[in-house]
């Protein structure tokens, strides 16, 4: 007769402040890679992200209801912009970075969330921006670099949930 | 003619019922020894079962029983001698990586109070892992001829397995009650979603093997013999549903066998007082 010993479900209040600014930071993503496909790069790979990261956010308004903050950080997505812009390989590149820092983002934030359901979605979510990574690390023609498509290196973004944009 | 009233048909009837009738409701009004239901022949009498706690200690340790799982599963895979150079060269990766996941778990245990279980999961090594192997050598006694078709179906449970370990550290992170362990599960279950992604830009190609139809709102449609194509992006959140492995050599009707393979639950647990079977 298994006895579970797990946290509380529902979002407290010191997940919100985390999670709000996590849905800053997909939905800057999603415009970034908005800008991008209005550039010319809309291959259906990166309309799929594109509309992963919409998804993202739209999971998170729904845990997080009215507190939710749904707007882009602006400082994330000013960082990326130009990057954003560019073509083949190099924006390939970019496209690889940018995840693995929402990635690496999403694993810190695991640690500072006492909620369960924060913690579900985040798994949720990172589990498929990992793979994202590494599909466009392949893109950016870093296919036969094992370490590439298969290791992280990217540093979190600051979980500074003052500065949401 | 006597008082007695004549036992006709009916009569018969009305007296087996009320007979029967009077039977039940004795046995209705009869004490019961217990709250438990009645139990019939001299059965020896039931134990309790135990009360087990699936702490954190258990969920490390049930992982690193899977990472011990993958690590034989890869040795299975490797001595088959089917793959090709660049997916030994993969399959080389992977294990460097599940070994070093392995280790890293079972330190971890130890540090938040635990003992370490360092093998391989029993119930995956005895249940799920013997009917896809035997799909890929065949087996005479059950007759299940060998696989056509090996190397493709080695990636495809290549595939398979790594991403049932990445939606199984994604169910973990749930489960955990202390928050600063969940970091360390997520490095390791995004690094299986990146090994299943690698698997399957291998196994079907790139750009094919990008993204999933599904993921734009499209259909997936199954080959002939009934298995999906294996993409890197296979759907929009990661997935705690069971994973399906589809090989071995096609019946008379032409379709794989299917293998629905899930992420740990209460049977698959490494409890803290179980140990490593001898």
């Amino acid at each position: 007769v298994p006895v579970q010993t797990v946290p509380e479900p529902g979002v407290p209040t010191e997940d919100a402040a985390i999670l709000g600014f996590l849905q800053t930071a997909e939905l800057a993503a999603r415009d970034l890679y908005g800008a991008a496909i209005e550039a010319g790069n809309d291959d259906d790979l990166y309309v799929g992200i594109r509309d992963n990261h919409q998804a993202y956010s739209d999971r998170l308004s729904a845990q997080l209801g009215r507190s939710a903050p749904a707007r882009r950080a602006e400082a994330l997505y000013s960082e990326w912009e130009q990057r954003f812009q560019a073509s083949g390989a190099e924006f390939a590149t970019a496209a690889s970075e940018l995840e693995s820092t929402l990635l690496a983002t999403w694993t810190e934030a695991l640690g500072r969330l006492v909620g369960a359901d924060g913690a579900r979605t985040g798994a949720s979510i990172l589990m498929v921006e990992a793979r994202h990574a590494a599909v466009l690390a392949d893109l950016a023609g870093n296919g036969d670099d094992l370490a590439a498509v298969l290791e992280n290196s990217a540093e979190p973004l600051q979980l500074n949930v003052e500065a949401q944009g | 003619m006597t008082g007695r009233p004549e036992l006709n048909r009916r009569r018969f009837f009305e007296l087996a019922g009320l007979t029967s009738l009077g039977g039940v409701l004795v046995a209705c009004g009869a004490r019961s020894s217990g709250e438990e239901p009645g139990r019939v022949g001299y059965a020896p009498p039931i134990e309790p079962l135990p009360t087990v706690t699936v702490d954190d200690p258990v969920i490390l340790r049930t992982m690193t029983s899977m990472e011990y799982v993958m690590l034989d599963l890869y040795q299975w895979i490797t001595d088959q001698g089917a793959l090709d150079e660049q997916a030994t060269a993969l399959i080389g990766r992977f294990v460097e990586d599940h070994q070093a996941a392995a280790d890293a778990l079972a330190e971890r245990t130890t540090e938040i109070g635990g003992e370490p279980y360092e093998c391989a999961n029993d119930w995956y090594t005895r249940r799920v892992l013997p009917p896809i192997e035997a799909a890929v050598t065949g087996d005479d006694a059950a007759g299940i001829p060998p696989s056509p078709e090996p190397a493709t179906d080695l990636l495809r449970i290549s595939y398979g397995f790594e991403t049932v370990m990445s939606s199984s550290y994604q169910k973990m992170i749930e489960l955990l009650k202390a928050p600063e362990l969940r970091p360390q599960l997520a490095e390791l279950g995004a690094q299986d979603a990146r090994h299943s992604a690698a698997v399957a830009m291998l196994a079907t190609g790139t750009p094919e093997g990008y993204i999933s139809p599904v993921v734009l709102g499209a259909e997936e449609t199954p080959n002939e013999q009934g298995a999906d194509t294996l993409y890197a992006i296979p759907a929009r959140f990661g997935s705690l549903t069971a994973t399906e492995i589809t090989i071995g050599a096609p019946n008379e009707e032409g379709t794989q066998a299917g293998f629905a393979v899930e992420t740990p639950a209460d049977n698959a647990y490494v409890y803290n007082d179980q140990t490593c079977p001898a």
